[in-house]
């Protein structure tokens, strides 16, 4: 095979990556033949050197988790000289690969759509943690619009006309609902920041006090103890906030990018090949 | 030469010949080349992946002979994992050779 037929075949074997990422790896092979051919090899010798080519696809692909496309149809332009040859140790290089591929099947069955495969691990990156915060944030959601579920839920049953005025009021009452929940909510946590507010200044009394000499050592530390208390309480009311099916998109979303931020930069799992 | 043994062992020479100085690809191949035999085509693949996961960064250096050259440079996280998978092949070897000297004197 000479160098511009294992380029062609190369380059359409990994036709579903980035094109930058096609040209990157194109342009390495084809270095890397230019510079064997100048000390002194032929062209057809540097290339079997890379052994056979479909595992060599196969683990191109590999290091973007992209399943190669089995059955693939060759490039139009490839007068391979064994074409029988070449295409029975493709079908055989294919269910090797297969096989071989069966282990990380569920890995790779994200990714190995068609259409996704064409942003590459970024994509499966993101995927991935988005999934993960919608589920926490949704039960909070649910226990809250039962009651809006369950009103609902009587409106489908009535007539069409009536069911749209009905719906229309029962959006009225969820928002309500809604608003009086989160007000009550936000009156407790400001309250508990109130407690965690005086607990501080309090702690602050007794540090000073404390050592001046006098034997406050007990009551400073439960000062500290209902400041942790009264914080986290707060907190913990502020969760369960009952936020609107948009507040909720964005939220799963920052997160969902924090995550998917974080996931690219930490070491992540890949088994050595 | 067992493949099976290769193929663990190639992250751990390619992250620690890096380690010692920014290559270039052909270069990083004949590197290691000396040490085992390895089929060329894989070295490229790993390269790839190891960047992918941010072991390894890359940069183009002009080169009098013919087009720029990318070159590549190992990353604070590539440190880590050459030193991670030096320390797993200490502790594998010296464990084989044990237990084949054990065994050699019965």
């Amino acid at each position: 095979m000479n160098k511009n037929d294992f380029l062609n075949e190369l380059r359409h074997s990994i036709r579903m990556l980035d094109d930058s990422e096609q040209t990157d790896i194109i342009d390495e092979y084809s270095q890397h033949i230019d510079m064997k051919v100048e000390s002194g090899m032929t062209e057809a010798e540097a290339i079997a050197d890379f052994g056979p080519l479909d595992e060599l696809i196969e683990e191109i692909l590999a290091a973007y988790h992209v399943k190669p496309l089995e059955n693939d149809p060759a490039p139009a332009s490839a007068p391979a000289e064994n074409a029988l040859l070449d295409s029975g140790k493709q079908l055989m290089g294919a269910a090797v690969g297969a096989t071989k591929q069966g282990c990380a099947k569920l890995k790779e069955s994200v990714s190995s759509a068609f259409a996704g495969v064409k942003e590459g691990a970024r994509k499966s990156a993101e995927t991935a943690p988005v999934a993960d915060p919608t589920p926490v944030v949704e039960p909070v959601v649910k226990k809250k619009s039962k009651i809006g579920a369950a009103l609902s839920g009587a409106a489908a049953g009535t007539a069409k006309g009536a069911s749209n005025l009905w719906g229309m009021c029962v959006s009225i009452v969820k928002t309500c609902l809604r608003w009086c929940w989160n007000a009550f909510v936000v009156i407790v946590a400001l309250c508990s920041f109130a407690g965690a507010a005086c607990a501080l200044f309090a702690f602050g009394v007794c540090i000073v006090l404390l050592f001046q000499g006098y034997p406050l050592f007990g009551v400073t530390l439960a000062l500290f103890g209902t400041i942790a208390f009264c914080a986290s309480f707060a907190l913990l009311a502020l969760r369960s906030l009952w936020l609107k099916k948009s507040d909720l998109q964005k939220e799963s979303a920052v997160s969902g990018a924090d995550a998917s931020a974080s996931q690219v930069f930490a070491a992540p799992a890949n088994e050595v090949m | 030469m067992n493949p099976q043994f290769k193929k663990g062992v190639l992250e751990l020479l390619v992250l620690e010949s890096v380690r010692s100085r920014d290559m270039y690809g052909y270069e990083l191949v004949e590197e290691i080349s000396e040490a085992i035999d390895v089929k060329e085509g894989t070295i490229y693949p790993l390269l790839k992946r190891l960047t992918n996961e941010r072991y390894f960064e890359t940069y183009l250096r002009e080169s009098p002979e013919g087009p720029p050259r990318k070159y590549y440079h190992l990353t604070a996280a590539g440190v880590l994992r050459a030193e991670e998978l030096r320390r797993e092949w200490m502790e594998f070897s010296r464990g084989v050779s044990r237990f084949l000297e054990e065994r050699n004197d019965e």
